[in-house]
């Protein structure tokens, strides 16, 4: 039905007082309780549970390690890493009970429980330089952490002692460790390279001395796979910095890699003609020589020292310097001192050697006799056919002298003497002594060739060749003759050649015309003062030097007025009209 | 960022009328006043030229030398307190030095017949070194020089000075018309003693004469 008006429905029921307000109908919703807003903190709740769950099961053993300082160590933050992984962290930090050491608790994952065994050793890794490496600058931005190297042995372990330095060898690094007995250390530290053939195989890692025995021991370690290099007979020495050496050789310089001068180093190589030995076993112990030389020097066996005197001044004669026989090195001189001779009054010098009768082994064999055993009668028996000691210049530039065995034929003889244990080799003065006393001879021998004899028998032969050249004037003339010939000869051979040598020089004079023509042309075209190319040069010229010329007036005009440029010439001051007459 | 993409009517306007004001102003003083050009060679024949002396005689005129400053087209001239000033509105035709040639060549040849001329050798050499030159406006043209005659293959006449002065009226013509005249005396002097050694007379310098 329409409505025309709009009138509220209950304006039509006005008269109804305080009528009764209708009541709601409650309708009661069948949904469950729980709204769905419900499942967030449920499921927050169930990933909460599922991460507790998982940290638990992921927790390894609990450990405790002791340090000297927990300089770098921070509770909570610090990790322990094996290989780079990080397998733990540090929970806390105290102080041990006596205050002497640190502990550090630390709280390890369940994937490296196997290392908390026996021989696990844990360090603290911090920036480490030194001439032998760089390692751990990572640390500077990471901070400090724990570094660890696994043991295998299978005793579990809770409490550990840290060290304060990485170890040199890690566990399970492939190579082999060996002992060298040393007289001084050197320049070497651990860390130190070890050269072979001057390529790094390895290095120094640690080094002790014993104070009980007074002993220095230096532990190398040979990084895989070269410990199949070092053999029982290999020599090590100390390759450090520079080897110098000046003897009777001359100079000698040997360093081995750049790296050794500064850090330190040790070399080792087989001597020549060793046996070829299957690698020495792992803890070996062998000599570290001082240089090279004394590495590689072959073994000459026992020493047996001998005493010789010298007359004269020794300067030059070092200790260790070479005893020679027919250029082989049989000993070396180990001392040098005065002594005064009684039987002729006046001083020597006392050297006392070493010999080596091994080097003379061959010898000792092929004059085997019923003496031969003894090394004594060998020397007996060579100083008997004139064997004796002499010093030689070694190096004129140096003057190191080296004592040289030799027999001397002409030398007096003189038995071997053996004086308080020690055999007296007899020595004969040295090369400048000899060469004195040649001089001397020779200078005598000058002195008594009869010169005045020998001066009157030379003009007495004079005379007789005059006489002679007399005679034999006819024969002279005869060959004047022939000669005369001779030269006739030779003219004839000219003048055949004459034709030829005019024609050569008419051709010559030929061209030396056609020369003169070309120069008298050149003259004409270039150099006449008439000729088209001087005028044109001259025009050439004068051209250049108006236009400099306007060159130059632009300039000054420019200096003087250089708004010119734009307003062009300023004008003229006015010139006075008359002036005082001259 | 564009800020000034909408310049204000009024200040077009005054930028514009800046501008045609500059170019007129500019355009004034673009116009420059004219440069009149002088020779030492005269218009005519000057006063004193004879028919040319027979036979021709060949010579050689050397460079002349003249002192540095003058070596240049514009006119340097000295005002009476001494000082020199140069003038930018009179030039002569060519710098100096050829002025003076070409002037001293012409008038050895009209009036003396010797002739220099390329492809003729030379019988004499004249040697011209002019020492002053000076422009007096108002008073007077002065020319000092000294000069040598030497023949091919034979010994050089002494060296001849003369001084010349011209007196001259007002104005620049004046002054150029003062050089000339000075330059034709000098000519003439040479000329002269040309003649007198080309004769075989024994040359001297001839005192102030003509």
């Amino acid at each position: 039905m329409t409505e025309p008006d709009a009138t509220p429905p209950n304006a039509a029921a006005p008269a109804e007082p305080a009528a009764a307000l209708p009541e709601p109908r409650v309708i009661r919703s069948k949904r469950p309780r729980l709204s769905l807003v419900w499942l967030v903190p449920l499921l927050a709740l169930a990933i909460g549970a599922a991460m507790v769950v998982h940290s638990i099961l992921k927790t390894g053993p609990r450990i405790e390690i002791e340090f000297r300082t927990a300089e770098g160590l921070e509770a909570g933050k610090t990790e322990v890493r094996y290989k780079e992984v990080v397998i733990g962290r540090v929970q806390s930090v105290t102080l041990h009970d006596d205050r002497q050491r640190v502990i550090a608790v630390v709280q390890l994952d369940r994937s490296a429980a196997g290392l908390a065994v026996e021989d696990t050793s844990f360090w603290v890794v911090r920036p480490r330089v030194g001439l032998a490496g760089v390692s751990g600058i990572s640390t500077l931005l990471s901070g400090a952490y724990i570094g660890v190297d696994a043991g295998q042995s299978s005793a579990a372990r809770s409490q550990f002692v840290g060290l304060e330095t990485a170890p040199y060898v890690l566990r399970g690094e492939p190579g082999e460790v060996f002992i060298l007995r040393a007289r001084d250390l050197g320049s070497l530290d651990i860390g130190s390279p070890i050269y072979y053939r001057r390529a790094r195989v390895g290095r120094v890692v640690g080094y002790k001395l014993d104070a009980a025995t007074d002993e220095l021991t230096v532990k190398v370690f040979i990084e895989a796979p070269y410990p199949r290099l070092v053999t029982p007979h290999t020599r090590f020495w100390n390759a450090s910095g520079i080897d110098l050496s000046i003897d009777a050789n001359g100079l000698t310089l040997n360093t081995q890699a750049v790296a050794s001068m500064l850090a330190g180093g040790v070399a080792f190589e087989q001597p020549e003609g060793s046996p070829r030995d299957p690698p020495a076993a792992g803890g070996s112990a062998f000599t570290l020589f001082a240089d090279r030389k004394t590495a590689l020097a072959p073994d000459f066996g026992t020493a047996m020292p001998v005493r010789l005197v010298f007359d004269g001044s020794l300067r030059g004669l070092s200790v260790g310097a070479p005893i020679d026989f027919l250029g082989q090195e049989i000993g070396q001189v180990r001392d040098t001192s005065l002594t005064f001779d009684a039987g002729r009054q006046r001083y020597a010098v006392q050297v006392l050697a070493d010999l080596y009768p091994a080097r003379l082994a061959q010898l000792r064999a092929q004059r085997s006799g019923a003496a031969a055993s003894s090394d004594l009668a060998l020397l007996q028996r060579l100083v008997d056919n004139g064997l004796r000691a002499q010093l030689r210049t070694g190096n004129l530039i140096t003057g190191q002298l080296f004592i040289a065995m030799d027999f001397h034929p002409k030398a007096r003889a003189e038995p071997l003497v053996v004086r308080g244990g020690l055999p007296t080799l007899p020595t004969v003065p040295g090369a400048l002594l000899e060469l004195q006393s040649q001089v001397g001879e020779i200078v005598a021998k000058v002195a008594r060739v009869p010169f005045d004899e020998i001066g009157s028998a030379l003009a007495d032969a004079l005379r007789q060749a005059d006489s002679t050249m007399k005679d034999l004037s006819p024969e002279a003339r005869k060959a004047l003759g022939e000669t005369q010939r001779t030269l006739g000869a030779a003219r004839e051979a000219i003048a055949q050649l004459a034709p030829e040598a005019q024609r050569t020089l008419v051709e010559v004079q030929r061209a030396v015309t056609s020369l003169q023509q070309a120069i008298d042309r050149l003259d004409r075209n270039l150099l006449d003062e008439h000729g088209p190319t001087q005028q044109e040069l001259a025009q050439s010229l004068a051209e250049v030097q108006r236009a400099a010329q306007s060159l130059r007036q632009l300039g000054d005009l420019l200096q003087r007025h250089p708004e010119s440029l734009l307003r062009g010439a300023p004008a003229d001051p006015a010139l006075p009209q008359t002036g005082r007459s001259p | 960022m564009i800020r000034a993409s909408c310049v204000p009517l009024a200040r077009l306007v005054r930028l514009t009328a800046a501008a045609v004001a500059g170019a007129a102003l500019l355009g004034a003083c673009a116009s420059t006043p004219t440069t009149r050009y002088h020779s030492l060679l005269p218009a005519e024949t000057l006063a004193g030229a004879a028919p040319p002396v027979t036979p021709p005689l060949p010579i050689a005129l050397a460079p002349v030398q003249m002192p540095a400053a003058l070596n240049q087209s514009p006119w340097l001239v000295r005002l009476p307190d001494g000082s020199l000033v140069q003038l930018e509105q009179d030039r002569w035709t060519s710098p100096l030095p050829q002025e003076v040639h070409a002037a001293l060549a012409e008038r050895l040849a009209q009036r003396w017949g010797a002739i220099e001329l390329r492809g003729l050798a030379p019988a004499w050499r004249v040697t011209l070194e002019v020492t002053r030159f000076e422009s007096l406006p108002g008073q007077e043209a002065r020319l000092e020089g000294r000069w040598m005659l030497t023949p091919s293959g034979g010994k050089a006449t002494p060296v001849c000075q003369a001084v010349l002065r011209e007196p001259v009226g007002a104005g620049t013509a004046a002054l150029a018309a003062g050089h000339q005249r000075a330059m034709a005396r000098l000519a003439d002097r040479i000329g002269r003693q040309l003649r007198a050694a080309a004769s075989g007379a024994v040359p001297a310098c001839d005192a102030d004469a003509a």
